[in-house]
This record gives structure tokens, sequence and C-alpha cells, in this order.
């Protein structure tokens, strides 16, 4: 919502643009099959397109507005999903306007109780998390799919249904135009947390309600503290709440705070009180300058998932999928990393280069990693607002006792945003296909994101194509790897020295090797491998199994 | 003790304040405090942690 006077995209500092509908004689005339449709282009969409385009697939993205979303929503990118901007070509941008952060500190009653600093190190190429508003960032994927061929946008198309053939799905749309149908082999649903098309197709996500409900507003003001996050627990312009307070580019501050169970939503919406409670918590920060209201909304802390992310050939992704609380900034997180691996499954099907059992593996991967947002964001939701008698009791012990025993202040730490392991999938091996894999002593596991080295230039993850990597650090072993390989295995490999800030991060021997997936998640790992152990068990997460 | 060792002891506490009720919860916690007193044996320890857990409470001395 926008003050009175300004329109929904009326913004202080950002020009929406306006996209007309396709050229109806143009689509009229065209009556190609699209590998794939994306019904919403929203951030989630328009990665999961330009995860597909890296792969060289083809896809048309459908949108019902003629525009991005209103309001800056989602501000939070954690360092995974800068990774995925990389590897989509547009990370750029986001690395020009954002606005890097690693430290948070949480108030108890106007008293600093705890500093706490998210891992970072001169290993590391991205920050722990950036701050941008959700316009910028749809901005910055649009610019990005519009200048890829590979990629056909069309706006204030509203998709109105989905049928599954054999072979392919027909769409019906409708645009200002009139309506047509249009043929898919895969539609991916980024449509959003209200998904007409999980409707249409029968599909409710299950869960829990929170009763917690939260006001986001942003004001700009010329407000001098740094990028840091700030938590006011029990402050005085919302005794017993909380108050969460994010700088964003363009000297927009992000002002988040939760409505007691006695305010009505429909009030508390209300310009007036938006700008009461506002200028309230700018007293608690002791800010007396003047500042301009942006926008605001309202939401809820739930956790609710579809059982199956998959329908055909139809899979939900982002919200449609998923809603979770925004505590651990786990939304829009969440959703590009479930674009960025249906983008490349489906990229690597499509293609050819891997077997269509891949796509089974995106429910167990990316719904396992939804489950374990919902159970660190619960207990995120206790600290920040406990909704019984002894949960309050012990968060108030606890910020109370931390004002002169800084241990308790740590049980106010977020601890947040880390990429999920996938251990549970058919796309990475089992024990039984790593011999060795147990005998590590360190290094990533099995599943979980690779661990960034600064190498003597750049970095590793700038070694690692869009191709399965073979990590290794023996010249013999890296060529019988080679030389195990056909045409038609995608699998590089990179040899690093032994011994080497690589090798020591992954505690690796001479012999040892690690299986890197285009999503830079590990699928397998030897201590002493062999050349047809590891061309097998690519051969296995790539659903091709055939012999060495 | 360990954030995650902190954090269950957090947990159980406040699962089973809510499991007596609140009318029980200052009785409850009384006898916790005994029970770890008697555990701990130090009486020194145990006063300091008495005033320690009485510092930053409204109306407090």
């Amino acid at each position: 919502m926008r003050p009175a006077g300004r329109g929904e995209t009326d913004s202080l500092y950002f020009n929406y643009p306006h996209f007309e509908a396709p050229d109806a004689d143009a689509r009229n005339t065209q009556k190609e099959v699209f590998p794939v449709a994306i019904v919403g282009a929203g951030p989630i969409g328009m990665t999961a397109a330009l995860a597909l385009a890296k792969e060289g697939v083809r896809s048309v993205v459908f949108d019902n507005k003629a525009t991005f979303n209103d309001g800056s929503r989602a501000i939070c990118i954690a360092k995974p999903s800068y990774y995925i901007m990389e590897q989509i070509g547009a990370i750029a941008p986001f690395l020009e306007k954002s606005l890097p952060w690693t430290i948070g500190r949480s108030f108890y009653r106007g008293k600093q109780i705890l500093e706490f600093q998210m891992p970072d190190g001169p290993d590391e190429k991205f920050r722990p998390m950036y701050n941008l508003q959700q316009q910028y960032i749809e901005q910055y994927l649009w610019e990005a799919a519009n200048a890829s061929e590979l990629i056909e946008l069309r706006w204030q198309s509203e998709v109105s249904g989905v049928t599954d053939g054999a072979k392919d799905t027909q769409l019906t749309v409708k645009d200002t135009a009139g309506e047509y149908t249009l043929t898919a082999h895969w539609v991916l649903a980024c449509d959003g947390a209200r998904s007409p098309i999980r409707t249409f197709r029968g599909h409710r996500l299950h869960g829990e309600n929170f009763e917690g409900r939260y006001v986001i507003a942003d004001i700009q003001m010329a407000h001098d503290y740094p990028t840091i996050r700030r938590a006011l627990f029990d402050p005085s312009s919302r005794p017993g709440g909380t108050v969460l307070i994010h700088k964003e580019p363009d000297n927009i501050w992000r002002i988040d705070y939760q409505l007691k169970d006695d305010e009505s939503r429909d009030e508390a919406l209300l310009e007036e009180n938006v700008r009461n409670s506002v200028a309230a918590v700018l007293r608690d920060i002791d800010y007396q300058g003047s500042w301009e209201l942006e926008w605001w909304s309202v939401y809820s802390a739930n956790t609710l998932a579809l059982d199956d992310y998959r329908d055909g050939r139809v899979f939900f992704v982002g919200d449609s999928a998923h809603i979770v609380p925004i505590f651990g900034v786990r939304g829009l997180n969440n959703g590009l990393a479930d674009a960025a691996n249906i983008g490349w499954k489906l990229g690597w099907v499509v293609n050819g280069k891997a077997g269509a059992e891949l796509l089974d593996s995106y429910t167990p991967e990316r719904r396992g990693a939804t489950l374990d947002v919902f159970a660190n964001a619960t207990k995120s939701a206790r600290f920040m607002t406990p909704n019984t008698h002894g949960w309050k009791l012990m968060r108030d012990a606890a910020l109370s006792l931390a004002l002169t025993h800084p241990f308790a202040g740590e049980l106010a730490n977020p601890r947040q945003m880390t990429a999920f392991t996938y251990t549970a999938s058919p796309a990475v091996l089992p024990p039984s296909e790593q011999s060795s894999e147990s005998a590590f002593t360190g290094g990533p596991d099995v599943g979980a994101l690779f661990s960034e080295v600064r190498l003597p230039s750049g970095f590793l993850s700038d070694q690692l194509g869009q191709n399965f990597t073979v990590l290794c650090f023996d010249e013999t072993l890296a060529k019988q790897i080679e030389d195990a390989c056909n045409d038609a295995d995608y699998l590089n490999v990179l040899l690093l020295p032994h011994p080497s800030g690589t090798s020591e991060k992954y505690s690796a021997n001479k012999c040892s090797a690690y299986l890197i997936r285009p999503d830079k998640h590990i699928a397998g790992r030897w201590l002493e491998a062999c050349a047809s152990e590891v061309v097998s068990g690519y051969r296995r997460v790539t659903f091709r199994d055939i012999t060495v | 003790m360990n954030h995650s060792a902190l954090e269950d002891v957090y947990a159980a506490l406040a699962l089973k304040i809510d499991e007596l009720g609140p009318e029980n919860s200052e009785l409850f916690l009384a006898k916790l405090a005994l029970l770890l007193a008697q555990k701990n044996g130090d009486v020194d320890e145990i006063r300091q942690c008495i005033n320690d857990a009485a510092l930053s409470i409204d109306g407090a001395a």
C-alpha cells in the first residue's frame, strides 16, 4: 500500500516500466511448441527462464501484470542466491546496487544485548547477506531475460488453464486481444503464494497457520547508520513486541513490527496508524530528521507447503509450492534455489544430457529444504514473537539475563540462511557408491553446497562451469577420468595442486575427488578415488546408468 | 554448555512451563532452582546466581 494520493506503483525512488501485451498478429501466426512455459515473471519465473537459457533451452514467460510487483517486499538476498545470480549471468547490477552486511545487533528495552557477525572471510567471494528491494531484483532479472534470445516474455497474459496431453501440455492464455492456446512440453508454475495454477490443478498447501501478523513499512530518510540489521525487543514504541530495522539502497529503511493479538489488521494498515507506529520506532532509534513514507504491507507467519512439487508435466516453484515466515529470510532465497534447481535439471533433461528420472529429485531436494526452513523459522518465531506463556517467559528471561550475561544474548542470534544439504536425494550418490566417503575428516558433505576457496587468481567457483565438475588433485587420476568419459558425458575435470588451500578445505588426499553438480552441490566424493567409480557415479546421478 | 545444548534447555523449559500452565510456573521454577542448587552444592556460587538473576528486573533495587 502507498500513501493517499499515490498510485500502486508511484514510488519515491523507482520508475516502474509499462509492458505492452504481445502483438496479437505475431502471436497468432506463431505456432511454435515451446520446450518450457513459465507462468509468472517475478524473480522466481525469471530466474528459472535464465537457468534454462543457460542450457540453451527456450521458454515463454507469462505474467498477468503490465509491470513488476509493487513495493519492495523481499529485501534480503543471501550468499547462495548470489551464486545463482552469477550462474545465470545476472550478478553485475546486483553487486553494484545492493548493500552487503555481516552484522546484526539486538536490543532489549533500548540496551544492546548482542552483536552477531555472520560467517565471512577472505576465502569468500560474496558477503553473507545483501539488502536490495524486490523491484530492483525483478528489474535486473528482467534486463537479463529481455537480452536473451531464448526467452519470450508475454505481459498482460493470464494463463487460465493447463491441460496435460501424452507428450505435452496445452495452456489457455488470455491477453488484451483475446484467448488462445499454446503448447509446451513442460510448465513451471512460478505464479506466487495464491497460485491460480495450483488451484485449478486441485492442489492445496498443507501445514500451520501461525497467528502472528506483521506490518512491513518502507520509509525514506537520511539516517546515518551502517548496514546492520537491528532487532528491538520490548522497545518503548511497541511494549512487549519486536521491531526489525534494515537499511536498503536509495536511503530506504525497512521497519517491520508485529501486531498485538487485539490489533485489527485493517486498523493497523491505515496510513495514519502506520505513520504513528513508524514515528514511535524512529524515537526509539533517536532519529529526529524528516522522513517520507514509501510503501507498506502486512503478512502472516505461515508454514505451508505442497506434498509434491510436481504434478505430471507441471512443476511448482517458489511461493506457489511453499509459504514460509520471513524470519530467516527464506521466502525469496528458497524460491530462487527452487528455480535454479528445476532450471538446470529440466535443461539437462530437455537437452538429453540427463535421463528424465533426474526430475524426480526436484521434490525431495526442494521440499526437504522447505521443511528445514519451517523448523528454523519456527525456532526463530518462538524467540521473536513467542505465542504461549512458556515461550514468552523463557524469552523474557533470556533477554533480561542478556543485559548482564552475554551467553543469554546468543539465544537471540538468528543464525540464518545456509544452503540446505540434499542428503536424501536420488541426484546425489548413496554411501554404497562412494567406497571411501566415510573416511573424510572434513570438507563439504555429500549433498551440501560446495565450499568457496580463494585461488592464486580468482575463486574456485570461477573454475566450475555449467556442467558437472570433478575436483581432483592428481594428474594421473585427472587423465584417467577424462579418458573414461565419452562424448555424451558433460563432465569437466578440474585439476588443482596438492597440497593447496583447496585440498586443505576439502580435507583431500592427493588421490581424492569431489563430484560437483551444476548447482555447485556435492554429488559424491571419494577419499581414494578411482576413475571408473567417479564416472559411473556421474552417470548414475544424471540417470544415464551406463557401465564404464 | 554449547549453543545447541543451551537452545535444547531453553526449549525444554518453555515446553514444560506450557505443559504445567501459567498458574504453576512459579512453583515449578522455584523447585527447579532448588534442585539445581542441590546439584551445584556451592553456596557462594548459588548466592551469586540469585543476585545475578535479580538484575534488570523492573522494580528491583
